[in-house]
């Protein structure tokens, strides 16, 4: 429904800048007072949200919203706000990726998309802690969305943060103490069994034993531990527990025209090291300070400032190399340390991770990320009442740094000569020099400075009527990115959007919202496009059929429907001719000799221009219900059903190679895919005398198809990917392992296959196995997350527990280490017992096999998995003792986080399979605290 | 009251201009980002950058040795000692051509020649700007025109060589000659030409190419005296005239083969003589070959060949075995170890051979000792000097499974060591970098003398007196490279010499050993029909006695299997998909 016709974009766009334009002109005109009619303001039961780009009164919205308080988030132990989501809100997926001390390691998905993050309404990022929280609020559905632009495909999570407003000070302290160990670790072979399992695969293949049964014994009894050294590196390396503390003091208020906020908040962390000179240690610290003040009547002016600087310290080789180097060294490779100075390492193992701990070098880093608001409000109510007007602006910057110190310690390896008698002796060999770094070094240069400015503004009028009110926002909002690669371009957006909202009755309620987009990714006419939404709601509950109702409380029916446009991220500008140049910098070399040159000015095409490149355009449809029952139950649940239309690709799979490279062929707007599911919200609360208690069940589930995709045209219709999940994981059908039996039989599949290997099923019929027999065997993105809530409150006793679970999805073992064995280097205690799917493993190899570790269902486990995360055992000192102190509210809690896991795995933690193998592992954390408010 | 209103009013003007500015002047320029990325004008206007589409070419061809290593693969002469080679010891389908890359990449050069052609060369743009150095800009704007020829004829020869072949109806065919930029879509409407036609396409682009080119770049350029312009030694590397002639005779030979000439038709055998005769005359007539020298830039028998940086060692990081750091990747076969014939020319299955199997590394071939590293060598060159602790590729050995890099090991008991020049740094040092610089033969002068014989015996048997045009006997050139194994006495080509197919077996097994790991073989075993009947590939268990002698036994590596479609290899079966005029070859 998008229009075209330029005359009537520019039209429109006209006409919203002049009404911006006029409105703001026309402010002191008097006459305009005759407009003005009864009283503007809101009723108190209201819920009113005032951000950035406008004023919106939720609870008279078409809109599906989901609020949690701060204070409920607060109940998880830590400084990080997505930890604190998981598992509290419906649709919303957060997965660990990383578990590195100190590092953001998480990644979310709301409804099977990624949300924009909004700190008071602003697009900065997650530049927000835990402890500052007010509230959260998910905004899944266009309503909101679309006033976004750009940046509101995917949903909004809005996080609110405290202070600002008038109200007697408060002061809050928090404080808490965490012991940190690790959920799940490797199993490790010890130097026998190591020695054992690479004698097998090299039996296997025919190249006899490699250790000889003296070296295995000796690897058991411990007699020769330099020669015959069996190191359990997880003891060597690692400390069983690791400690980390959160502070945090916040002091609002506000009287007198004056309103203001300052918090700041501490947290440190270490590392599970048992090296002191090696230990990851940082720390951070976080402030905000708000202040608003009424300048006059009219005008009230805020500003902001939040900053975040973190230090921290770590060995100079990163925290996954150490766990990789755990990993990945037998215990038997070589003694760490030979004398009290010489570090060892052997030929295949050329790393000592003790020697990097000790003395590698410390790598600090230094990253300071700063935000500054400024706005104005100017309250037009005694010219027009219900009118306002507000602008602001943003800068966001931040930046990272390094200082460090790369020694590199001597490194030795061990030689077995013969002496003069002909006696054996150990020798050391220098393997590495030992270099210390005199000076120190930098990384990170000025230019990496990320910046992000945002200006915006708008103009809010409301109106209350007899029976009906009606809302009308007219905003604008500019955002600017610099990209910090000069070649790339920079984001820059400029949105405005007019919206109205009418509520009749309290019954019927209307939304509508028109949205213009401009983008600095397209050309022409397609630089500015416009993009309606519009919602409706019924609020059957204020019927009167229903209004005396004693079992239903409150029922709510709602859809919307709206357009929203992205644009795509590229490095380029897909409307221009761009070449690119160097491809063979420094690798062509002419001439002989004495006479040489270099051909280093290579140039080819980079991006063909399609002028027509037009937005992606994503067409959300949600419908949803809100019902509440006997004071006790509420349940809400939404329908999304969401066309991705236009996704930008070269669509390559359909032109023929013979053309050339795929640089030959423009981006263009093609794919389409459909995001459809829903989410749900059931709680259930009540109480027995003083024992209140509740349960709350969350779940969202979501399937993205491709409803128009590039694919070649294959016969075997099993092939064809159009119309079916995206995340189709595509491989071959296996039928198990190769036995004596059916080794006869075998079909030519990937070179000479024995006994042990896998076999695959041939679906054409064509009696080879080859890539046409390969198909959709499973799919790799959770379709379903789910969150259980309960606790209950007896006495000032607390006690909340939060379990989150994913499921209907696959994981592939293949091409992970711990679970595929073969060659004579790394081999992990799992090598020993089926995999988690209970397959066997295949047959052992020195070398790697083509056959088995093609991608196929042998390899794939259902990845689902349960989780208790979050647990809170709270005391609340009673009120009365209290009234007496100076103190309101005195908390001391016990908290746990990641206490339990249900899975297929019982090794490794599903949520991040390279979590203590070639990355820190996930962490179990008990904590200690306090809170208190005076 | 008054104070605050005008406070007010100057706000609101502010904010007017704010929106006003930002809205109307601001909409516009705010849109249009300077974008630091190349322009198509800076590119396609400048003299110099303009030609850098073709110098771009030559990245795809230029260091191209693991590409080779992995054809070999294919072959009875080697493996990978970390993985098996799995189209070699079983199916091998339409949908896995590990050649078929070959498609895509000859089709975007040969588009971009055209595209340096009509952007470019067509619109007149000279290299130089100034009139002062037009016969310079004139020099090198011609031979930018003869490398763009010769550039698309080497692309148009790669698609022939791997997807050449017959339809299933038996008509020979080549590939979809594209003479010009079509649209995206036409592209997947082309349908083959004949085998014929693509042969002619070829000769003709390198006859201009032919036209356009220096016959070798030599000397130093002097503007002053207008002498090799453009031409000069510092050129090398670059397209050639003596090259396009290279290529022609190469072609020739490989359209007169028995998988691409059916019928026998000696016409083309005769051809493929009378090219390669053409390259020896050009050359100087019929010279000694050039010692083995894999780090020589100005080797004047490397008719086209491209260099790598000067600091590169990955080659020797991945050939050297285990002692001397390296990771062994290359393991040639036991086959090809006793294709080498013995110190005085004779196979070593021959009656006359001083070949000892209990001693099989002494007195062979001087090219097996420039070639392999084996059990108990210690030098680059022959079997007595001292450059490195002898190698142990025993079972137990320090340079086998278990031994001094326990992950790493060869399979067959051989390292390859042909291409590694010399040990000229110490690879236990930490810093093992080489300044040995290596080249990379496309083109040399060793293929030609082989074709020669090939063709010359077809056409006339091996020892007759050359036919009328041609001024040596196939003998007398497969002498040369015999010679240059130092098999100066030669009894063994004398006897191999007296008949045809004696000669033939002897030819093909030279071309065997000199050009082994340059990716000829497994092209050369197709084009001869012998794909199929090549043997399982074979290592070698060595086994070292209380004695300190050792035991050799023969075992088997991988199985070989070929079928009589493998004489061709299967177009790419995704091209295949999108385009129904193209024929796939035959059994595929």
């Amino acid at each position: 429904m998008k229009l075209t016709i330029t005359e009537i974009k520019i039209f429109i766009f006209c006409l919203l800048n002049m009404l911006v334009i006029n409105i703001c002109v026309a402010q002191n005109n008097t006459s305009l007072n005759a407009l003005a009619v009864q009283d503007s303001l809101p009723k108190s039961n209201d819920e009113i949200l005032t951000t950035p780009f406008g004023i919106f009164n939720l609870s008279k919205t078409t809109a599906p919203v989901f609020r949690i308080s701060g204070d409920v988030l607060r109940q998880t132990p830590g400084d990080h706000v997505y930890n604190a989501l998981r598992g509290r809100v419906p649709g919303l997926r957060v997965t660990r990726t990383s578990n590195t001390p100190g590092a953001d390691g998480y990644s979310i998905s709301l409804n099977g998309g990624s949300p924009t993050v909004l700190v008071d309404g602003y697009p900065v990022g997650l530049q927000v802690d835990l402890r500052e929280v007010e509230e959260v609020i998910v905004f899944t559905d266009a309503t909101f969305n679309s006033i976004l632009g750009n940046l509101g495909d995917n949903g909004l999570i809005y996080i609110v943060t405290k202070g600002g407003k008038l109200g007697k000070p408060t002061v809050e302290v928090n404080y808490h103490s965490a012991l940190n160990s690790a959920t799940r670790l490797p199993r490790l072979l010890s130097a026998s069994e190591y020695a054992t399992v690479i004698n097998q695969a090299s039996n296997n293949d025919g190249f006899g034993d490699i250790y000889s049964p003296e070296a295995i014994a000796a690897y058991n009894n411990g007699s020769d531990p330099i020669r015959f050294p069996n190191v359990d590196r997880q003891e060597a390396y690692l400390a069983g527990t690791s400690i980390s503390n959160y502070a945090s003091l916040n002091v609002y208020g506000g009287q007198d025209n004056v309103a203001y906020s300052a918090f700041v908040a501490y947290s440190d962390w270490e590392g599970l090291e048992n090296v002191d000179e090696g230990k990851i240690d940082g720390r951070n610290i976080t402030f905000r300070t708000k202040i608003n003040a009424k300048v006059s009547d009219i005008i009230e002016a805020r500003a902001s400032i939040y900053g975040k600087f973190r230090e921290n310290k770590r060995p100079v080789i990163g925290p996954n190399d150490t766990f990789s180097l755990i990993s990945n060294t037998p215990a038997n490779a070589f003694p760490l340390k030979v004398g009290d100075t010489a570090y060892v390492v052997n030929n295949q193992f050329r790393s000592n991770l003790l020697s990097e701990l000790e003395a590698g070098g410390i790598y600090t880093e230094y990253d300071a990320a700063l935000v500054f608001n400024i706005g104005i409000d100017v309250n037009l109510n005694k010219y027009i009442p219900g009118l306002r007007y507000s602008t602001h602006g943003m800068i966001r910057t931040s930046n990272g740094k390094a200082l460090f110190t790369n020694n590199r310690p001597g490194l030795y390896t061990i030689e077995n000569l013969q002496d003069s008698d002909g006696q054996d002796s150990l020798a050391l060999k220098v393997q590495t020099f030992d270099a210390l770094d005199l000076t120190v070094g930098r990384s990170g240069a000025d230019a990496d400075i990320r910046k992000t400015f945002t200006y915006g503004g708008y103009l809010n009028y409301s109106k209350k009527m007899n029976q009906s009110t009606l809302d009308l926002n007219l905003n604008h909002f500019l955002f600017y990115e610099p990209n910090i690669n000069a070649s790339q371009p920079d984001n820059r957006n400029l949105t405005f959007n007019l919206n109205a909202s009418y509520a009749l009755k309290d019954k019927y309620m209307f939304y509508a919202n028109l949205n213009t987009s401009s983008s600095s990714k397209f050309i022409g006419n397609n630089r500015t496009s416009f993009f309606p939404t519009a919602g409706i709601a019924w609020v059957a509950s204020n019927e009167n059929f229903l209004k005396n109702s004693k079992t239903i409380d409150f029922l709510k029916f709602r859809a919307s429907y709206g357009e929203i446009g992205t644009e795509y991220t590229a490095e380029t500008f897909y409307y221009l001719n761009t070449w690119s140049g160097g491809l063979n910098n420094n690798t062509i070399y002419l001439g002989n000799a004495n006479t040489t040159q270099t051909l280093d000015f290579g140039y080819r095409i980079g991006n063909i221009a399609n002028d027509a490149i037009d937005w992606i355009v994503y067409d959300q449809f949600f419908a949803g219900v809100q019902l509440s029952m006997l004071k006790k139950l509420s349940l809400e649940v939404n329908y999304f059903n969401i066309d991705i239309n236009n996704q930008v690709t070269k669509a390559s799979a359909l032109f023929a190679d013979a053309l050339g490279g795929d640089a030959f062929l423009p981006q263009m707007n093609f794919t389409k895919r459909n995001n459809q599911g829903f989410n749900a919200n059931l709680m259930f609360n009540d109480n027995i005398g003083d024992f209140k208690y509740y349960l709350n069940v969350n779940a969202g589930y979501n399937k993205i198809t491709g409803e128009t995709i590039a694919e070649i045209p294959y016969p075997d219709e099993y092939r064809l990917q159009q119309g079916d999940p995206e995340d189709n994981f595509i491989g071959y059908v296996s039928d198990g392992l190769f036995t004596a039996e059916n080794i006869g039989s075998a079909l030519p599949q990937f070179g000479d296959v024995q006994i042990g290997d896998i076999k695959y099923v041939d679906l054409n019929g064509d009696n080879v196995i080859d890539s046409r027999d390969r198909r959709a065997v499973g799919n790799t993105t959770p379709r379903f997350n789910y969150g259980v809530n309960l606790g209950f409150e007896y006495k000032g006793f607390n006690l909340d527990v939060v379990g989150m679970g994913v499921g209907g999805y696959d994981v592939s073992l293949s091409g992970r280490s711990y679970y595929t064995h073969y060659g004579l280097g790394t081999y992990f205690a799992s090598v020993d017992s089926n995999l988690p799917n209970g397959n066997a493993n295949p047959r052992l190899s020195t070398t790697q096999s083509i056959n088995n570790y093609v991608n196929s269902d042998y390899w794939l486990v259902d990845g689902s998995y349960f989780r208790i995360s979050n647990l809170e055992l709270g005391y609340t000192l009673p009120k009365n003792l209290m009234d007496k102190s100076i103190f309101s509210n005195v908390k001391l809690f016990l908290r746990g986080s990641n206490l339990a896991l249900f899975s297929k795995f019982d090794d490794l933690d599903i949520e991040d399979l390279s979590a203590g193998v070639s990355e820190y592992p996930m962490m179990k954390s008990f904590v200690l605290g306090f809170s208190m408010d005076f | 009251m008054a104070k605050k209103y005008k406070k007010m009013k100057l706000t609101n003007k502010v904010l007017t201009i704010i929106i006003l500015v930002l809205c109307l002047s601001g909409c516009s320029s705010f849109f249009d980002e300077e974008l630091q990325y190349t322009h198509e004008e800076e590119v396609l206007d400048s003299g110099r950058k303009s030609r850098a589409l073709i110098d771009d070419i030559y990245r795809d061809y230029s260091f191209r040795y693991f590409t080779d290593f992995g054809i070999e693969y294919l072959t009875d002469n080697s493996v990978l000692n970390s993985s098996e080679t799995n189209l070699a010891t079983g199916y091998w389908g339409p949908t896995s051509n590990p050649l078929s890359y070959v498609w895509q990449q000859s089709y975007n050069n040969i588009r971009v020649v055209y595209q340096y052609i009509d952007l470019v060369h067509n619109t007149g743009l000279p290299y130089l700007p100034s009139e002062g150095s037009a016969d310079l800009s004139d020099a090198i704007v011609q031979r930018y025109y003869g490398e763009a020829h010769f550039l698309k004829a080497w692309a148009e020869w790669e698609l022939l060589k791997v997807f050449g072949g017959p339809d299933e109806s038996g008509n020979m065919l080549g590939f979809p000659i594209v003479d010009g930029i079509l649209e995206n879509d036409a592209y997947a409407t082309l349908s083959r030409n004949t085998f014929d036609e693509c042969v002619d396409q070829i000769m003709a682009d390198l006859d201009v190419a032919i036209d356009n080119l220096p016959l070798i770049y030599t000397g130093t350029e002097d503007t002053d005296a207008g002498t090799n312009l453009g031409t000069a030694a510092a050129e090398t590397g670059r397209a050639s005239g003596l090259a396009a002639y290279a290529l022609k005779a190469k072609l020739a030979l490989f359209a007169a083969s028995p998988a691409f000439n059916p019928t026998n038709d000696l016409t083309k055998w005769e051809l493929a003589a009378n090219l390669a005769h053409e390259v020896i005359e050009l050359n100087g007539g019929l010279r000694s070959l050039q010692a083995y020298d894999f780090d020589r830039e100005n080797n004047p028998d490397h008719i086209w060949r491209m260099r790598n940086s000067r600091n590169d060692n990955s080659l020797e990081n991945r050939l050297y075995p285990p002692t001397l750091y390296g990771q062994g990747e290359v393991n040639p076969s036991q086959n090809l170890i006793d294709a080498f014939p013995d110190a005085n020319g004779y196979p070593i299955n021959n009656a006359s051979s001083s070949y000892d199997a209990n001693e099989p590394y002494t007195s062979r071939d001087a090219r097996f000792y420039k070639f392999f590293f084996y059990n108990g060598d210690q030098c680059f060159t022959s079997a007595t000097c001292n450059n490195y602790d002898p190698i142990e590729t025993f079972q137990g050995g320090l340079d086998n499974f278990g031994g001094f890099i326990p992950n790493e090991g060869t399979r067959t008991g051989y390292y390859l060591k042909k291409f590694l020049n010399n040990l000229n740094f110490n690879p236990s040092e930490e810093n093992r970098v080489t300044t040995l610089p290596k080249v990379y033969v496309q083109l040399g002068l060793t293929d030609i003398y082989l074709s020669y014989a090939e063709a010359l015996n077809e056409v006339s048997g091996p020892d007759a007196t050359p036919p009328t045009g041609f001024n040596f006997s196939a003998k007398d050139v497969l002498a040369r490279v015999r010679q240059r194994a130092s098999l100066f006495s030669d009894p063994y080509l004398d006897e191999a010499s007296m008949n045809q197919s004696d000669f033939r077996n002897l030819v093909k097994n030279e071309r065997r050993i000199e050009l082994c790991f340059t990716g000829e073989r497994f092209h050369d075993l197709r084009r001869w029909k012998d794909i199929t009947n090549i043997e399982n590939l074979n290592g070698v268990k060595i086994t070292k006695n209380p004695d300190d002698s050792f035991s050799y036994n023969n075992i088997e590596v991988e199985r070989r299997n070929y079928e009589t479609k493998n004489y061709y290899l299967p177009l790419p079966y995704d091209e295949l998909q999108l385009n129904k005029n193209l024929k796939q070859n035959q059994g595929w």
